[in-house]
């Protein structure tokens, strides 16, 4: 559910540029509702209340930010409206320490892994792009197990490791089950080429990881 | 090959902005009430840096979660409402535990960059929040 930023601190509307210090340039409006919504959705966790005063809170704020940086000029109430929200920050970004004090804390007292798993994320990862970071790098780590696994078990299973050709054009790279009707095209040059793929393969994410930390802020 | 010099001191001073970024808070509202957008103006101000200005509404529900601070809103005519904050007696009380350890903890710092006026002697702190 999206909760409308509110008008006044009683009402449940979306702000239609009334009161002074609320933009009434179109555009500008639309882009000052988005951002409060967004930020109504960041806080969603939140108990009611909290979310209600934080998001009217922010909206005091950019209205403040935007009386400050100029005269009542409708003509650059946009440009206005940016850089207040610019100044601001993503709602994601400077919200995270609340959730996560939050989500920590009801997920300590009920015991809900689901709460504690994001109160945990919020605490540990830089938001969404770091998150997805994170998990390419798993998946990197994974393939790295895989190939040297490939390395290993070719010695073991031949027929089922290696680079698999089936008489309908499918091809698979891997270790298999199942080979019925399939050709191994490549034999034991799987072995060097696992190896040289694992050796690559660690070396390119080493380096990423060691890149990754040095710009975390 | 270790991180360049400016990363390292850049990712420090962070962390010591934002540790201090509280004691800033609740001397700013000592004598003043003040609702977020005027406290943001007067801290980034008074030490002349610049700050994600959002970064400072989950310090403020913190300090008024854990009874520091008081907070009311107030209506603006023509305006959109204000929330104020106020520092409480017991945020009075722990400012002043601040001040002397933030006195203690500068000294002694003082003292091992080689500074003649920090001696073994422990300082003397004078005045209270209150």
């Amino acid at each position: 559910m999206i909760h409308r930023p509110l008008t006044g601190s009683t009402e449940g509307n979306v702000d239609q540029g009334g009161p002074s210090g609320v933009p009434r340039d179109a555009d500008a409006l639309r882009l000052w509702n988005d951002y409060l919504d967004n930020a109504s959705r960041v806080a969603r966790r939140l108990p009611e209340t909290e979310r209600r005063e934080l998001v009217l809170e922010l909206r005091s704020h950019l209205a403040e930010s935007f009386a400050a940086a100029g005269d009542q000029d409708d003509a650059d109430e946009l440009a206005r409206v940016k850089a207040a929200i610019a100044r601001l920050g993503r709602p994601r970004d400077f919200l995270r320490p609340i959730l996560a004090d939050h989500l920590l804390e009801q997920g300590a007292s009920t015991f809900h892994p689901r709460l504690l798993a994001e109160g945990l994320y919020h605490n540990v990862f830089g938001g969404l792009k770091a998150g997805i970071v994170s998990v390419a790098f798993a998946v990197g780590y994974v393939l790295i197990i895989v190939f040297a696994a490939m390395a290993l078990m070719k010695a073991f299973v031949p027929s089922h490791v290696g680079y698999f050709v089936y008489p309908n054009g499918t091809r698979t790279f891997g270790i298999l089950a199942d080979t019925t009707g399939a050709r191994e095209a490549l034999g034991f040059w799987v072995v060097p080429l696992a190896l040289a793929a694992t050796t690559v393969l660690y070396v390119l994410l080493t380096l990423g990881l060691r890149a990754a930390r040095r710009f975390r802020g | 090959m270790p991180p360049r010099l400016e990363a390292t001191t850049e990712k420090w001073e962070v962390q010591v902005r934002k540790g201090v970024l509280e004691l800033i808070i609740l001397l700013s509202l000592r004598k003043h009430e003040r609702y977020g957008y005027e406290l943001i103006t007067v801290v980034t101000g008074a030490m002349e840096f610049e700050l994600t200005e959002g970064t400072i509404y989950p310090l403020l529900s913190r300090l008024h979660k854990d009874g520091l601070l008081t907070a009311r809103w107030v209506e603006v005519p023509g305006g959109v409402p204000r929330k104020y904050y106020r520092l409480s007696e017991r945020g009075r009380d722990a400012l002043a535990a601040m001040k002397t350890s933030w006195i203690r903890l500068t000294y002694a710092v003082q003292r091992l960059m080689g500074d003649p006026r920090a001696t073994r002697q422990e300082p003397t702190i004078r005045g209270s929040a209150k």
